[in-house]
């Protein structure tokens, strides 16, 4: 039988716990079930201070580790390290593992940007990261921490941010678009990591770039989820609540249930390797026999040759010189000028196996796209590096824009010697 | 001291250290309800590159 509710308050405890008496001293609360009664019976005062005290000592915990190297055997952000599943790396996290393994007097090169340069196509040993590391030599450090989905600012950008006030010597390079700029957070799936650094004070803010991003946060704290995020990592300069429980996961025990680990969702992430993909060439074939995925990539790329064009009176896609004075306007805000210059902007080309309907007049219009999109980005202080067409062969993507190990390769070499020549200038007498 | 008396001295030592470790707990677990809060319900994206 039911207890009856008593009037204005909650129905009574069960098992003879003691009715309410909700003072600091006493027992306020109605517990259920057989255990109930000793916990009411507990003392509130140092319940109290328990509360506080492991409260306050999971923010120091949280903490130290946020300045310990949490990735073990790192060479990049697989699957089950990423935001697919639901591992969420601080920025401190991302700071403190290249302060821990790369030496201050070592050239920096932080490699950010999307799947295309997190090397998907290419299985851990064949990455093209680690064929730019040989290619630039023991004086330089590579870290990869290019993620899914990323853009030129997100995740690995606001690390180089952040790194840039540590390393003298720093290059941060990330694939790009000539017609695509982005946000100073990064946009919405990993604005979290620039915000932590923002709120944690990792950024150096200088003005007037530092005015831009006052009036993002400004802006973004208006809309529910931006203020829920904002609140978040303001709280969290104080709490290292993710840093905390990020390192859990990753050394321990993780305790967030994802697709990717629904069998084994304790595991600690540091646990799974990067897996090998033996079966990338068939892959490769699967997607050139697909009509669908070939169908849809050509109509991709022929809208994509059309960008930053306008139809004149006779219907003729003519350069739209202000779109690509728009590109130049809005990029001068990504990074503060003194960082802009460390910046290499690596123009993507993709699979020429799904431009096969290019005609003559689209292939023009691509090349000029490249070449008004580099000069747009490279007059406001960024570099730019050419991947040309010429220089990759279908066999060199893994699908319509990933790069197989043969493509990695290439993209490393054109890399390297646009750093290493950056370098010589830098130290040429005559500069 | 009355035996009774100590008896229930030390049953208030006792209740009062489970009171801090059971507070510690909690202090912890608010900590992680941080955590949790700051992730999505849901992976911004299911398929794998």
């Amino acid at each position: 039988m039911m207890n009856p509710e008593p009037q204005g308050g909650f129905p009574d405890a069960p098992f003879g716990a003691p009715p309410s008496s909700p003072d600091w001293s006493g027992h306020g609360a109605h517990p259920a079930g057989p255990g109930g009664g000793f916990i009411a019976a507990l003392p509130a005062r140092p319940l109290l201070i328990g509360v506080a005290v492991g409260f306050g000592l999971c923010c120091l915990a949280g903490r130290v580790v946020s300045r310990l190297p949490m990735l073990e055997n790192f060479r990049r952000f697989h699957d089950l390290i990423s935001l697919t599943a639901l591992f969420y790396p601080t920025a401190s996290e991302l700071v403190s593992h290249v302060e821990h393994t790369v030496p201050r007097d070592k050239h920096l090169v932080v490699v950010g940007g999307a799947s295309y340069f997190r090397g998907a196509g290419q299985n851990p040993d064949e990455l093209w990261t680690l064929e730019l590391q040989r290619l630039l030599g023991d004086d330089y450090c590579v870290v990869n921490y290019a993620m899914n989905w990323g853009g030129i600012t997100p995740f690995a950008g606001v690390a180089f941010q952040a790194l840039a006030r540590e390393y003298p010597r720093i290059s941060f390079v990330a694939n790009a678009s000539p017609v695509v700029v982005d946000d100073v957070d990064g946009g919405e799936i990993y604005r979290y990591v620039f915000w932590d650094a923002y709120y944690k004070g990792m950024l150096a803010l200088p003005a007037p770039w530092s005015d831009q991003v006052r009036e993002m946060a400004r802006r973004e704290r208006k809309d529910p989820a931006g203020l829920e995020l904002h609140l978040g990592k303001w709280t969290d300069q104080f709490s290292y609540a993710c840093d905390l429980w990020t390192y859990v996961g990753y050394k321990w025990f993780f305790t967030v249930w994802s697709d990717h680990a629904s069998e084994t969702m304790t595991a600690a992430r540091r646990t799974y390797a990067d897996p090998f993909n033996a079966k990338l060439a068939q892959e490769q074939r699967a997607f050139r026999q697909d009509q669908g995925y070939v169908q849809r990539y050509e109509a991709w790329n022929k809208d994509f040759a059309a960008k930053g064009f306008l139809p004149d009176k006779d219907g003729q896609l003519k350069l739209d010189p202000p779109a690509f004075g728009l590109i130049s306007q809005l990029s001068v805000g990504m990074f503060p000028d003194d960082l802009k210059s460390k910046c290499y902007l690596v123009f993507m080309r993709f699979n020429p196996y799904f431009m096969q309907t290019f005609t003559a007049d689209d292939w023009k219009r691509h090349e000029l796209m490249y070449r008004v999109g580099q000069q747009a980005f490279e007059r406001v202080g960024y570099r730019v590096v050419e991947l040309p067409d010429a220089d990759f062969t279908a066999d060199d993507f893994y699908d319509a824009g990933h790069y197989m190990a043969s493509g990695g390769r290439k993209v490393a070499k054109a890399v390297a010697a646009s750093i290493r020549e950056a370098d010589r200038a830098a130290q040429s007498p005559n500069r | 001291m009355k035996p009774g008396a100590e008896n229930r001295q030390k049953g208030g030592r006792a209740r009062a250290l489970a009171a801090l470790v059971l507070g510690l707990l909690i202090g912890a677990f608010f900590h992680y309800l941080l955590y949790r809060y700051s992730l999505p319900s849901k992976p911004f994206i299911y398929v794998a590159f």
